[in-house]
Parts: structure tokens; sequence; C-alpha cells
């Protein structure tokens, strides 16, 4: 190769950098779906949505970001950088343990904890072994309970590494990326005053439980039936949001 | 007492030297507007000269009465002991108006001390006289401003005292100045004058002229008045559109003269008169400025051009430099923006200075002058630096378009300072950064088409299984070695099992080759070492008599021992009967085994 050929994500960096931001996202798209897919290239491909004022498709690239790796510190400041910029606020649900809970998942990518679980579990196989075959009953003491310790531990990352693994893989929320959606209690566009409609905005994530096809609807031949902040359920059109 | 007189002539003498020492001028007191058919004087002043009197003008449409009159006028002034006269004649003539129009005065000389002085031209005009109105038909006389007897007291009409408003041109545009003035015409004297609510003029900037307050003659609407001006503005419109000047309050106090016949003559008496009146609500017509204004037209309308400086020219760090912009020219000079001038980072600039100096021209009809902004500029960085020129856009009204005067960049190089920089509160450097952080390079290597996810691979379940597995067969080996420990007799029948074999190692090999002789002797060497081992006895020590005593003091029983004893004597035989069958020596290989297996229980038990 006389000089190296530049990769479409490489093409949409210098595109961003250039302040283009529309071919940077046109670019990043098809580097996506040809070179295949990575958390640095979605953060960058939300960044340009950003700088193209599609708030809402930043708020789901990063997402994406994230999901393909937790630890992606440049993702997830930008992601609250945007969210502080939509309409909606997000509620904040969490209690202590939950958060906790959270910030371990987020603190390594599903892989990692998929290998920490298992050294976790050779080690808990080293302490059974030191309980069997020692002698010395100081060291017998410490294999029993560390070992006690280590099923614990192992048993929690093996559940962490699960979790995340199926987080990662689920598509299972979206994100509104029109100005503005309603919500109605039925999955058909209000048609009377009496249709109960709440207005959520572009930015906002919701997390789909159900969908169903509406062939009649002019509109949208897709109503997804989501949970808003894990607890209010409603119906909204499924081309006023995208998937993460 | 003489000599008090003779000083008093000197005094005298010396004030006539200064007299004369002045310098003489001749000139003609401007001549005011009068009313045809009246008498009016024309006078020419000479001051502190003699001279023949000049002859008398001609001027049209009018006839020389009388003249040359002269009156002389002397006056001394000591002030602070410093005297200064000065004398003066004054040469009047009396003319009839005949004709109305302007008359032109011409020059008029006088010689005077061997010099000719010359009075400037001048003109006035002689106005037609009152119009009759609809009061003569009555047989009511309207009262003329040029003839008192024609007052009556006590009777004001609204056409004898007015206050008129009105501007220079009926239509201008934006920023364009105009002149508005506001002028009293009456009939009769005023002896005050207040104004009770002034014009008020909206949507203008205004700027008030100078006026003089001497009064004139004036024709207006068929009628004689005494005029005089109130105020003079000249005015910026601010906006487009019709903009209209409310109409003022005035209360007036006016004199009227009373004729009062005394029998043989008669007199005037003055009566006095409250009138309230109001001016006309004037308005004028402002043109918006062309659409579209260009880009960086902030309002100036004029005629203008720019001038920057900079000083000291050579820039250093921390020292104060001064970058001026002025603007010269006429318009609005004095409603100007101050130029937005940006200054590249690195170089603090501080609140702007602006100075306008403007004046009148034209009469007032204008203002010219400077608009100077001066921006105290301090380097911080030694580099070198552009500060951008600012064009300025105006409207030229004559042309009736924008122009553009382009300002160049200004290159400057700022040298290092002496003085130190100043102390500066320290600012948190990312509190003002509001902004998503910039992206990542993008990485081919890194973008892999299908994720794959440790957890799902059953690789991985498999190494779980994997590792369980070796700690169950370590487990499983483990609990066989303590069994096998625990199994006494078998591990000391193996053990015997294991001696006999390694010493019938080579007996084994040579039974296996069917070498009889060898084998033969192989066994019997094996059993006596191992016998001599065992028992710790020299092989001298053993012989073929006292090996089964000493086996069995050792705890051997009889029966072993013969059989020991039989195993060695067959062997013996063999050797002298060539020909054995293989069926023996592996008899004998088994019984030598055995024996060994028996010996070697003996000691364990």
């Amino acid at each position: 190769m006389a000089a190296h050929a530049a990769s479409l994500g490489e093409q949409a960096d210098s595109a961003y950098n250039k302040e283009d931001y529309r071919s940077a996202i046109e670019l990043y798209r098809s580097s996506i779906e040809n070179e295949g897919r990575s958390s640095d290239i979605y953060y960058n491909l939300a960044n340009a949505y950003y700088r193209a004022d599609k708030l809402g498709m930043a708020v789901g690239n990063y997402e994406r970001a994230l999901k393909l790796d937790p630890t992606n510190s440049d993702a997830r400041a930008n992601l609250e950088f945007v969210r502080s910029r939509i309409q909606d606020r997000p509620e904040d649900d969490s209690a202590f343990l939950s958060n906790v809970h959270h910030s371990l998942l987020s603190s390594m990518k599903a892989n990692s904890w998929a290998w920490f679980s298992f050294a976790m579990f050779a080690l808990l196989l080293g302490a059974v072994a030191v309980y069997i075959f020692s002698t010395n009953v100081a060291f017998r003491k410490a294999g029993f309970f560390g070992g006690i310790v280590l099923l614990f531990v192992f048993a929690y990352s093996l559940v962490v590494a699960l979790q995340s693994a199926s987080m990662a893989k689920s598509h299972e929320e979206a994100v509104v990326i029109t100005p503005s959606t309603q919500l109605s209690s039925t999955p058909r566009a209000s048609r009377t005053a009496s249709d109960k409609v709440v207005t959520i905005h572009e930015g906002t994530k919701v997390e789909i439980i159900d969908s169903i096809a509406t062939p009649d609807d002019p509109v949208s031949p897709k109503w997804y039936n989501v949970k808003i902040n894990n607890s209010a359920k409603a119906w909204l059109r499924a081309s006023d949001v995208e998937r993460i | 007492m003489a000599k008090k007189r003779f000083i008093l002539f000197i005094l005298l003498a010396l004030t006539v030297c200064c007299v004369w020492a002045q310098q003489p001028s001749f000139s003609l007191l401007t001549p005011r507007n009068v009313v045809e058919g009246r008498n009016f004087s024309l006078t020419f002043r000479l001051s502190d000269g003699d001279a023949n009197p000049p002859s008398a003008p001609e001027l049209e449409g009018c006839t020389l009465l009388y003249g040359p009159a002269m009156s002389t006028m002397q006056s001394t002034q000591i002030i602070n002991g410093k005297m200064s006269s000065s004398s003066s004649v004054d040469y009047s003539f009396t003319y009839r108006a005949d004709r109305a129009g302007t008359v032109e005065v011409p020059k008029v000389s006088v010689s005077c001390q061997g010099r000719t002085l010359s009075s400037r031209p001048a003109s006035f005009q002689i106005l037609p006289p009152d119009r009759p109105s609809q009061g003569a038909a009555q047989g009511q006389r309207n009262p003329r401003a040029d003839e008192p007897s024609s007052q009556t007291p006590g009777r004001v009409s609204p056409d004898d005292l007015l206050v008129r408003v009105f501007f220079s041109k009926n239509s201008v545009y934006e920023q364009e100045p105009v002149v508005a003035t506001i002028k009293v015409y009456t009939k009769y004297d005023i002896s005050s004058f207040m104004v009770t609510t002034q014009p008020a003029f909206e949507g203008f900037l205004t700027e008030e002229l100078p006026v003089s307050l001497e009064s004139s003659m004036e024709h207006y609407n068929g009628q004689n008045y005494h005029t005089a001006v109130l105020k003079r503005l000249l005015l910026y419109p601010q906006k487009a559109g019709k903009l209209s000047v409310n109409s003022g309050k005035y209360d007036v106090t006016i004199v009227q003269y009373e004729q009062v016949n005394h029998g043989f003559f008669r007199t005037a008496r003055p009566v006095e008169m409250a009138v309230t009146t109001s001016s006309n609500a004037a308005s004028l017509t402002v043109k918006e400025l062309p659409a579209p204004k260009p880009a960086g037209f902030t309002g100036a309308v004029g005629h203008f051009t720019v001038e920057t400086s900079l000083d000291p020219e050579l820039m250093r760090t921390n020292e104060a430099s001064t970058y001026t912009y002025t603007i010269k020219g006429r318009g609005n000079i004095k409603f100007l923006a101050p130029p937005a001038v940006e200054f590249p980072a690195g170089i603090d600039s501080y609140t702007p200075k602006t100075e306008i100096d403007a004046s009148l021209i034209g009469g007032g009809t204008n203002m010219a002058g400077t608009y100077r902004t001066e921006y105290t500029i301090v380097p911080q960085e030694v580099g070198n630096y552009t500060i951008p020129g600012v064009p300025l856009v105006y409207f030229d009204v004559e042309s009736g378009e924008y122009k553009t005067v382009e300002v160049a960049d200004k290159p400057i190089k700022v040298l290092r300072g002496s003085s130190a920089a100043p102390a500066v509160s320290q600012e948190a450097i990312d509190s003002s950064i509001d902004d998503i952080l910039h992206i990542r390079r993008s990485d081919m290597s890194e973008q892999v088409a299908d994720i794959s996810y440790t957890v799902e691979s059953p690789l991985y379940w498999f190494m779980y299984i994997l590792a369980a597995a070796i700690l169950v067969g370590v487990l499983v080996v483990y609990r066989r070695n303590i069994r096998l420990e625990a199994d006494v007799v078998g591990r000391k029948l193996a053990k015997a099992g294991r001696v006999a074999s390694k010493r019938l190692k080579d007996s084994k090999t040579f039974m296996d080759s069917h070498r009889n002789d060898e084998f033969y002797a192989s066994i019997a060497k094996a059993l006596w070492g191992y016998i001599s081992d065992k028992l710790s006895i020299s092989p001298s020590g053993l012989t073929r008599d006292n090996v089964a005593d000493k086996l069995n003091a050792y705890g051997l029983s009889g029966e072993d021992a013969d059989k020991v004893l039989e195993i060695l004597d067959r062997c013996e035989m063999a050797r002298f009967t060539p020909n054995s069958s293989d069926a023996e020596m592996a008899d004998i290989y088994a019984k030598a085994s055995e024996a060994i297996k028996s010996i070697e229980d003996v000691k364990k038990r």
C-alpha cells in the first residue's frame, strides 16, 4: 500500500473537525455498518449528532457507546452533559445499594466481569483445596472462611457478568428522537380530549416492554408499550423513538 | 493754578493722540425690513476717523428724502487707570419705500486720511402693505405692526400673535439633519413671553442652535409682523414615517397703545394685556434608509473618513498602549455608535473612552467634527498580533447610497516588557468550558462486526467444569492414597513383591532369553545376595548348612526355610543338568519370588 487509505471512521473524524457534522454523521454510520462497531465510534457519532442539534440521537448513541464499554468515561461525561440539556428531567430513582450495583456494573466491561468471576472461582477452588489438604489448623480455617467469602464474591460477580452481558445485548431501551411525542393510554393517536396523554421530549429514555403492529394507523405502523422511570406504562409511536 | 491747567492741557493733548492712534472703520448698520410706503433711514457709521460725508446711494424702488444727517458720539473710559476712548459719526439718509421688493444697498466709500474705506453691500426687503381682511368690511381696521396708532386696546385677533414651528426641509432620510425653527410673529410689542408647554420633538435627537434675539419685520399671510426667533434646533430623525411636533403653549403679555387726546395733541399710552397662544403642529416626512442595510452599518449618516493610530507603536507586555479610532466628517457625528473593535486574545482591552468634538457648520444646518474612541490596551503575551480594522459603513445622503470606509488591519509586534505582570486572581479553567468533550480518534482495528460475550461461549463454562474436575481428580487421588496407607498388609505385600522382582530382574532377563546356565546362576546369586543383605550376614558367612538356621533365627518358619534350601539345591542341580525346560525355569523363578516375599513378610510382622 503506497498510502494508508483512510478508513471511513478517519474520514468522518476529519469531517467532524471541519465542522461538517452532517457528512460526519453519514460517514460514521457507514463505518459502523461496514467496519464494525466500537464504543469509540458510537461516541464520535453521538458527538456529531449533538453538534447537528439532534439531542435524541446523541443520547441514544452515547448509550450505545456505554453499552459496549461502560468504562468509556468521555461518553459518560458527554451523556451527563447532554442529559442536562434535554427538556424532561430523568427521575432519580436509585436507592443506595442499587447505586452501588450500578456503579459496579459500569466499572468494567461485561467480558472483564466474566474473567473476574472465573478468577474468583479459581480462588474459591484453591481455598477449598487448602481446606481439604492442609494439616495446619490455621490454614484450614483460613481456607474455610475465605472459601465462604469467595463463594459470595464469585456468585455476585457471575451475576454481574451475566447481567452486564445481557444489558449490552438487549435492545429493550429506546430514546425519543422527535422534538416531542405523546404517550397515550392506548396504542392509537388520541382522538378525544378524554384520552389521557402526556408529552415527552427529545432525549428521554424509555424501556420497551411490548410492541404491537397497527396497520390502520397512517402515521406509524407500530406502537411500543413503554415504561418510563420504571413506573409509568404507556404507548407511543415506534417511529418517534430510536432503539438503542 | 496755572500749572494745574497746563497739566490738564497736556493730558487732553495725550488723549487726542490716543484717539488718533485708533484704526478708523466705516460700515453700514444692517438695514431692517420696511413696509411699502413708509419712510426709513439708512445709517452709515464712521468710527475713529474723520472724513467727508458719503454721498447717498441709489436705492431701487426708494426715493431719497433727506440726508445725510450727522450725529457724533464720543466716549472715554478709564479702567484701572487705563484710558481708552472712541468716537463715531453716523450719517443717516432718509428714504421712502415706494415699491415692494428686495433692495440691494451698493458699496459706499469714504476717503479718510488718504485711505478709502468702504462699507459692505447689504440687502433688505420692502414688504408689501397688509392685505385688507374681512374686518375691513365691517369698518374695523386691522391693526398694523408698523403703526401703533392703528391698534385698539383690548382687542386682539388670533392673527395678531402667532408662534410658528417649521422645518428647513419637508422630507429627509433617517438621521439626516434638519433644522426646526420656532418663531414668534406679532403685531404688538411684547413685554413678557412665558413658555407653558414646549413643543415636544419626539422621535428626534435634538441639538439646540444659538439664536440672535434681534427682531425683524416679515410679511406672512398678507400681513406684516415683527418677528423674533425663539428657538432653533438641529434635529436628527430617529425613525422613519411622519414625525409630528405637537403644539407648544405660550403665555404672552402684549403691549398695545391707546391714543389719548389731550386737546391740542394726542399721545399714545401703553396698555398691557395677557394673551395665551399656541404654536402650530408641524410634521415632517422621514424616509427610511434604503434596504438592505449593509453589514456593519450602525446608523452613521453623512460623510465620514476614518483614521486609526496606535501610540506607542512598539508594544511591550504589561505596558499600556492607546489605539485610537477617529471618525471625521459631517453628519450625525454626535450620535454615532462606538466602533466594535475586537482585540486578539492575549491583549487585554479596557472600556473605551469616547470623545466627541463637533461644531455646527453651514449656518447651523449640519454638524461636523471628530468622534474619537480611545482603547487602552495592555498586551499580556509576547508575539505578533493583528488588530482587525473595523470598516465604517455610512449612508451618504447626497448620493443616496451606502459607502464603506475600509480600515486596514494593524499588525503589531509585542516585545517582552520590563514590568512584572500584576497579580491576578486565579480562575478555575474548567468551569468556563461548557461543551461536550471532543471526539476520540476512530480506530478501525478496534471495530468488530460481531461483539462476542465471554459468558456466552461454551468454552468459558467448560473452563469452570475443567477447574472443578481438576479439583475433584486431585481429591480422588488423594483419597486413594490415604486408603492405601490404611491397608498395611497389602502395602507390605506389594513392597515385598517389588523387592523380589527387583532382585530377580536379571534372572527374568535370562529366563526370557532361554539362557539356562546364566538363569540358575543368577537365581542363586540373587537369593544369596538377598539373604545376606536381609540378615546382615556377610556372604562369606553363609553356607548351605547354616542358612536354614539363620533364617529360622530371623523368624522364618521351617517350612519356608526348607523351600529356600530347595530352590538353592535345584539351582545347583540344574547347573549340571543341561536342557532343562522353560517350564522348570518359570517354576524356579516363581518359587524364588515367593521365597523372597515370605522373607520380606517376616521382617514386618
